[in-house]
């Protein structure tokens, strides 16, 4: 008997010692994943550095610099698509329709996951105690986060028009007045995207060292503040900021070898504002978008467009009109026809030179064939060349966004719509074109000549960077529209609709308060 | 009186000197109805002292202390024999088996009530139901056994998991699945079935209102199914060997293109598309043609062999089994094999009772590869027929499409089946211990402990090889990849319970109370390497150079529970029942953590009224329950904000810089539990002698604060939030009915049951209009939730016939951008001003079918005669629509993929009456959008198991030393009627969208042997 209750007190006590154990703290101690609590970061100048860091992050996503960047270039009418591009076919000739997958929705969310990202910068690294010495990358941080904002935002204009437009971070309440908002207007984006660049420039640093290299300078948000006022035709604003880019107030700028504008050992040189900077160190799955532990933070474009029989996938060649732009300049053979466009009998690397039949002699991918009867032809520009054995849709060319050539472009543009083809303007516009071992301009152009050589010189210094869409339905705006600066002329294009994308399908479902973009 | 009875005694006291009766004693043997012998039975002169237990062979001797005394032979488990002993030299007793009277308990958690007490809604299975079937998971034997319950395989690939749903669906982003408790153990994760032993099942109880299931509270919501595995029985020592081997075989295949089809129809697609043919389809290249489909699936063996023990004593049983089970897959290279053991042992002495229930499996799954999210059996459809399977020239040995064959962005599946590994092993231990105090009769306190533990090892490693296209051969990744994955999944569980059982007069009494914490936990660790730093002659990580990628996590959850329950009975007529229990879960913030649930039900068991003892019912009871469960199968993170690590960049070129972000899930602290009130009123009847049986319930089912992971809009940035997002009503009505009568040695029993459901959408919070789900890159979200719908509403466009004139284009609605003749025409549903407005636009998408099924049943039925007996299973649904991405991908002209023979048919100028869309590639037609073209049917009904046996009398193998033998043959999905045209209508579950990864159900035919030493 006696045994008997003291193995029952045993049994009962342990039970009960455990059951007073299981108070509400046993719940409250249970780990949730392995992260930090919001509400715990954001405390120290690594917390700092770390949360800018992330404002970069979306420029490798899909949707903006890593994928889908070269749609713009099946809208423009520069890329016609391949077999490959089978995914993607509903962007040649603007056949996407709001509910159409990859860029249209992905670039959207890229751009505002940033946005969030600089307004939580914005709002936290302010409260973060840093030491005397480190005060001043605090203001740099905050700096970055206004560039951010704006470049985002400059994305979205002009490939949405207005959008809602989010200063603040989101609370996560269904109650927040940004959880469904209606559209704001182009001018009020606009303003906004002016003031963070105005901010930017007037406290980033004008260069970095080492591994800060790549983040947004004095320099990067100056050149965009210029460009912003040019695509709101705001062309003394725009003439006063760029001026002063290219007077050396916003760092030592210059020209380099063409090519080298689009090459792996050459990133970060003296033409370059702002790039992106793409490597293949990160994550080994391209197909992984977003923050995906391992996707990739490489250029895929780069892959996209190369001809290259293995690791390349000529999605898009060359627009038979593109090359014939190029084929009535002889004299771009030289240089940027050449470093743009690649043909039979040009050397690349280890294709010296290219077969006449590259694809006949395994140097181009099959789908290099698919011209439609034209000559054989590839981007060449910023995309995997023959000697690159870097694995599948991992090439870590860096994408130059902003690069002095188009500081001065732009400037000879604003230049000209203020006070007509001055010598300044035709010197800035010939230092591109001395750069590119052709003729200088012929003097005594007028106004709308003049207007229209920028047209022209945009195209042959831009192609492939996926800035001719946007510079058509710019120019489109203008009071005056030559042809050559017609957006009518990509193919395809609906006046009064493709000037923008439609907001994604998905969107629109989850915000009914926002209004779909005409005629879509 | 005295001295009648002293001269009794002295007469008898006479008589047994004159016999020699004292001293006399009794030999005997005790078995069971069997012949098995009973070890310890006990054997005593009533109203005595005088006793004996049985010996090892169940042979026992006592010494009488009179000729005229009453033998009263007792054992557990069997039922007490009084035998007046009269003489007699050698006693055989046989013991009746008290299993008639066990069989009608059933098992609810925390204890087990009398069946004729349960006022619930319950379903027991037992081992007689799923025996014999050559399934690997208890799932499928289960299917159309219980109303209300939908069992649903999504692939007939070896050791996949079912979809298992009790009363429908009722959860949209929170879980559906029922709670499982396997020997008192909870288990939450589903694939717990694929690793267990189906032939250690003793019972399957499904619990499917909210009274019994009150008792798990926050967990009950979604039904809840109690396993309880053979234990052993007192005295009976019994060895089983079970084997069974057969062969399963693709129950279907679809009638793909040849060569030559594939051609004719490709050609006309490019001349309609006013593109050029492809070079290889000239007709000149052609030699022969290839089955894509027919070398990826073939016949699979599939193989059993177990063994088993039972033995006991009155104070000690135990029970183990080992079991190896095999089964290798249709598709190329996969297979399932699983090694298991169990042990149940119980023991008592005095007043104290310990026992335990262990089980370890060990399953290795070698899996069919998925790339681009499409499995192996989906590119096989998608190859040219002209395209050969092998060309020894490239590296690996395999040949994919070439320039002039079409698309070249195929994945070889033969080369990825031969090439790839892709295994997967999962040790599994699940077990309890367990003690239990009676401190009088009818009142006894019980400790268990209880563990449910998953390792789980993935590996891929592709080697390198190349289709000689100059293509990356699987789409992903450029040469080879080794991939290991560690998951670590854990599970403790203790219990307090304290128990009370008292029949006071004609008031049965019961009261339970107790407690109850589980703490879970899941680490992982994912490893991988890619390209040049694979050993060429180790390939795995530890022999690499550099790992690529290195990810770990681990996420608790723990959950606090309090328990009780009191039943009550009087006498035997009228019965109630309250169950409840209070949750704590650390899945919701401390002021939300905890909450109530409860249930209470009735039941007047009229046939035991004197006003109805004419005995025209056997049977007859009304029932009814009310109760209130939740559901907390959520993100143990849903109340939390999370930061994300992932956000990094690069700066200076290449250098690779962490970041840190918001999470793209913010925290909702205002979250609560999903909760569920559930109504069910039901009536039992039994007639004829209890020959004839009968089921109804009807059952309203409202789940209430519905989780649901929102998708905010992407300008905010954050990408969801976990909302409390509406209601969805499951109601409907369950009948079972069941017939079984013996006539001599003839014995056979009839058993349908058949559930009616509705499923609708009552509400949506916050205003929401709809919510979209089911898209992918490739379609739009093909499913819409919205009030007044099924959970599973279809949505697109209208189709209505091709269009087969240019009239008929021109002078109906504006036709989308593209339309020509023969394309498909959809119907003007709606427009901006939400009428028609002529014009086919986004406003005219429209509900186009439902994946809820409207009506499951099943047939089932068995006889015996002599040694013969035979059974057959039929099971069904009804009323259920599927988006079918089959009959898209292999009619639907996308990217060169082969198709059937369907699109032989196709519209033409000189085919103009078909009504098969012309031959145009998807992507430059309409034909592609959603809508009601692609929607099939999806109801059938199916054989799910038929067999038939022989038992060999027990005379004849007595001879060669075996107690019972029978050999029987089964067949597993013998045939299916549907008309549904893809490989098998289960495939969609229940969502209405049917996946991409098809594995179709096998067709299964064994033969199998039980034997008894």
């Amino acid at each position: 008997m006696k045994l008997k209750y003291k193995l029952l007190s045993v049994i009962l006590g342990s039970s009960l010692l455990f059951a007073s154990g299981c108070t509400e703290e046993f719940l409250q101690d249970a780990i949730v994943e392995q992260q930090l609590d919001a509400n715990t970061f954001y405390q120290s100048e690594e917390h700092a550095i770390a949360a800018s860091n992330a404002m970069y992050s979306p420029l490798h996503w899909q949707g903006l610099f890593k994928r889908h960047r070269y749609m713009l270039d099946f809208m423009s009418g520069d890329l016609i698509p391949t077999s490959g591009a089978n995914q993607l076919m509903e962007y040649p000739e603007f056949r996407f329709n709001p509910t159409t997958q990859n860029f249209i929705p992905r670039a959207w969310e890229a751009c505002y996951v940033g946005i969030s990202r600089a307004n939580v910068v914005l709002e936290q690294v302010p409260e973060i105690q840093f030491s005397q010495e480190t005060e001043e990358m605090k203001t740099r941080i905050l700096g970055e986060a206004k560039f951010l904002r704006g470049f985002y935002y400059f994305n979205l204009v002009r490939l949405y028009g207005g959008v809602p437009l989010y200063t603040e971070s989101f609370s996560g309440g269904l109650d927040d007045p940004m959880f469904q908002p209606e559209r704001n207007t182009e001018e009020e984006v606009y303003a906004q995207i002016e003031k963070d660049f105005m901010d930017a420039a007037a406290t980033l640093p004008l260069a970095y060292e080492g591994d800060d290299i790549g983040r947004a300078t004095a320099g990067a948000a100056q050149a965009f503040l210029g460009k912003v006022y040019l695509y709101q035709q705001k062309y003394g604003e725009a003439r006063t900021a760029l001026k002063k880019v290219i007077d050396g107030e916003f760092g030592d700028y210059a020209l380099v070898p063409f090519n080298d504008n689009f090459l792996e050992g050459t990133e970060n040189n003296v033409e370059s504002l702002f790039e992106i900077q793409q490597a293949n160190v990160a994550g080994t799955n391209p197909w992984r978008d977003k923050d995906d532990p391992i996707a990739s933070r490489a250029n895929w474009v780069a892959s996209a467009l190369s001809p290259r029989n293995g690791g390349g996938f000529a999605n898009g060649l060359p627009s038979p009109e593109v090359n014939a732009f190029f084929n009535a300049r002889p004299e771009e053979n030289a240089v940027r026809r050449y470093f743009t466009i690649a043909r039979p009998g040009d050397v690349w690397a280890n294709w010296n030179p290219i077969a006449p039949d590259p694809v006949a002699a395994k140097q181009w991918h099959v789908r290099a064939a698919e011209t439609n009867g034209e000559p054989f032809s590839a981007v060449r520009k910023f995309v995997k060349a023959p000697n690159d054995w870097s694995p599948f849709n991992q090439v870590g060319t860096n994408f130059r966004v902003m690069r002095y050539a188009e500081v001065l472009l732009l400037f000879a543009e604003a230049e000209n719509e203020v006070n007509g083809p001055t010598a300044e303007a035709y010197s800035a516009i010939n230092q591109v074109r001395e750069r590119a071992q052709v003729d200088v301009l012929p003097a005594g152009l007028d106004k709308e000549a003049f207007f229209e050589r920028i047209v022209t010189e945009r195209r042959l210094e831009l192609t492939f960077e996926f800035q001719r869409f946007f510079d058509l339905v710019r120019w489109g705006k203008r009071a005056n529209v030559p042809a050559i600066a017609d957006p009518a002329q990509m193919p395809g294009f609906v006046k009064g609709k493709n000037e923008v994308l439609p907001i994604p399908e998905e969107e629109i479902i989850a915000n009914p308060n926002l209004a779909q973009n005409p005629n879509y | 009186m005295m001295n009648e009875r002293k001269l009794a005694v002295f007469l008898m006291l006479l008589l047994a000197f004159s016999g020699h009766v004292m001293g006399q004693t009794v030999t005997g043997k005790v078995i069971d109805p069997s012949g098995i012998p009973l070890v310890g039975a006990n054997v005593v002169e009533q109203g005595t002292t005088y006793g004996a237990v049985t010996d090892f062979d169940g042979n026992f001797s006592l010494e009488l202390s009179s000729s005229d005394v009453v033998l009263q032979i007792s054992y557990i488990g069997y039922e007490t024999k009084l035998i007046p002993y009269t003489g007699q030299k050698e006693l055989k007793v046989v013991l009746p088996n008290a299993m008639a009277l066990l069989d009608d308990i059933v098992v609810i958690g925390y204890g087990t009530q009398k069946k004729k007490d349960v006022t619930g809604a319950m379903k027991t299975i037992k081992a007689e139901g799923i025996e014999g079937q050559p399934v690997s998971n208890m799932a499928s034997a289960m299917q159309g056994q219980v109303a209300g319950l939908q069992v649903t395989s999504s692939s007939g690939q070896p050791g996949a998991g079912h979809n298992v749903r009790i009363r429908g669906t009722s959860s949209i982003t929170g879980g559906s699945n029922p709670l499982y408790v396997i020997d008192n153990v909870i288990v939450t994760n589903g694939s717990a079935l694929a690793t267990l032993n189906t032939s250690d099942i003793e019972s399957i109880n499904v619990l499917k209102d909210a009274s019994a299931p009150a008792i798990y509270g926050a967990r009950a919501a979604n039904g809840v199914i109690i396993i309880t595995t053979k234990r052993g029985k007192a005295g009976k020592t019994a060895v089983n060997f079970h084997t069974y081997a057969g062969v399963q075989t693709p129950s279907k295949k679809l009638d793909m293109l040849d060569a030559q089809g594939y051609q004719t129809v490709w050609n006309a697609a490019q001349d309609n598309a006013e593109l050029e043919r492809f070079a290889n389809l000239d007709g000149t290249t052609l030699t022969e043609s290839t089955d894509w489909q027919s070398a990826l699936l073939n016949d699979a063996r599939i193989q059993n062999y177990e063994l088993s023990t039972t033995s006991g004593t009155e104070n000690t049983n135990i029970s183990s089994s080992v079991n190896h089970y095999q089964e290798d897959g249709m598709i190329l290279n996969t297979g399932f094999t699983r090694t298991s053991v169990r042990l149940n042992a119980d023991t008592h002495f005095n007043n104290l009772k310990l026992g335990n229930s262990f089980y370890y499996s060990h399953s290795n799954f070698r899996d069919q590869n998925v790339v681009n999210g499409r499995g192996m059996l989906n590119w096989a459809l998608s190859q040219s027929p002209a395209v050969a399977i092998r060309n020894e020239n490239n590296v690996g040995g395999f040949n994919g499409p070439q320039p002039g064959d079409g698309a070249l962005n195929k994945v070889n599946p033969i080369a990825a089946q031969e090439l790839i590994e892709n295994t997967r092993r999962i040790n599994r231990f699940l077990g309890n211990v367990y003690a239990q105090y009676e401190f009088f009769d009818g009142f006894s306190y019980k400790l268990s402990l209880g563990a449910d533990m998953a390792g789980t090892f993935n590996r891929y490693f592709a080697p390198e090889f190349d289709l000689g296209n100059g293509q990356t051969p699987l789409s992903i990744q450029n040469g080879k990849q080794v991939t290991e994955r560690r998951t670590d999944q854990s599970s403790i569980l203790l219990e307090n319970m304290l128990n009370f059982k008292r029949m006071i007069g004609k008031h049965d009494v019961a009261v339970l109370l107790g407690h109850s914490a589980i703490a879970n936990e899941t680490s992982y660790q994912h490893t991988s390497v890619v390209g040049e730093n694979i050993s060429e002659a180790f390939p795995v990580i530890n022999a690499s150079e550099s790992v690529s990628d290195l990810q770990g996590g681990r996420s608790q959850r723990r959950m606090l529970s309090y328990f009780g329950r009191a039943s009550y009975g009087y006498d035997g007529k009228y019965l109630a029942m309250f169950n409840y229990r209070r949750d704590g879960s650390s899945a919701f913030t401390a002021e939300n953590a905890f909450e109530d649930f409860m249930s209470a039900s009735l039941g007047w068991v009229i046939s035991e009224e004197s006003f109805l003892e004419d005995g025209f019912f056997d049977l007859l009871k009304l029932r009814g329950s009310y109760g209130y469960l939740g559901n907390d199968q959520i993100n143990a993170s849903a109340t939390q904000s999370v930061v994300n690590l992932n956000s990094k960049t690069i700066f200076n070129g290449n250098v690779l810089v962490n970041g840190v972000s918001p999470g793209s899930q913010v925290a909702n602290r205002d979250l609560v539990w999903e909760k569920q009130e559930q109504l069910n009123l039901g009536l039992d009847m039994a007639i004829l002698r209890n020959r004839l049986s009968l089921t109804v319930d009807y059952f309203v089912k409202n789940s209430k604060d519905l989780l649901l992971r929102f998708n905010l809009p992407k300008a905010t940035g954050v990408g969801a939030v976990y909302l409390n997002a509406g209601q969805v009503q499951n109601k409907g009505w369950e009948f079972d009915l069941s017939y079984g009568d013996k006539k001599g040695d003839f014995s056979y029993n009839i058993s349908a049951n058949a559930t009616l459901l509705n499923n609708e959408v009552k509400e949506l919070a916050y205003g929401l209009e709809a919510i979209e789900r089911y898209g992918n890159s490739y379609f739009v979200p093909r499913n819409r939730i919205e009030v007044g719908n099924s959970l599973f509403a279809l949505y697109g466009y209208q189709a209505d016939g091709i269009y087969k004139s240019e009239e008929e284009l021109n002078d109906g609605p504006t036709p989308l951008p593209g339309t020509a003749v023969g394309d498909i025409k959809y119907k003007d549903i709606s427009g901006p001003e939400g009428v028609p407005d002529g014009m086919i636009t986004n406003d005219d998408r429209t509900f186009i079918g439902d994946g809820n099924q409207d009506i499951i049943y099943g047939f089932s039925m068995s006889a015996k005669y002599k040694g013969f007996d035979c059974s057959l299973q039929l099971q069904g649904v009804y009323g259920n629509e599927v988006f079918n991405e089959t009959k898209f991908y292999t009619q639907g002209y996308y990217n060169t993929y082969n198709m059937t023979t369907d699109v032989l048919d196709a519209w033409s100028e000189t085919n103009p009456n078909s009504d098969t869309p012309r031959a145009i590639p998807s992507n430059l037609s309409n034909n592609d959008e959603v809508s009601s073209y692609w929607v099939e049917d999806a109801s059938y009904l199916r054989l799910r198991n038929v067999q038939l046996g022989y038992t060999i009398p027990a005379k004849a193998v007595g001879v060669i030393g075996l107690s019972s033998c029978r050999l029987y043959t089964s067949a597993q999905n013998l045939f299916t009627i549907t008309d549904f045209s893809g490989y098998d209508p289960e495939s969609a579950t229940f969502s209405g969208v049917q996946g991409a990864q098809l594995y179709p159900t096998p067709k299964t035919f064994v033969l199998g042997a039980q034997i008894g030493f």
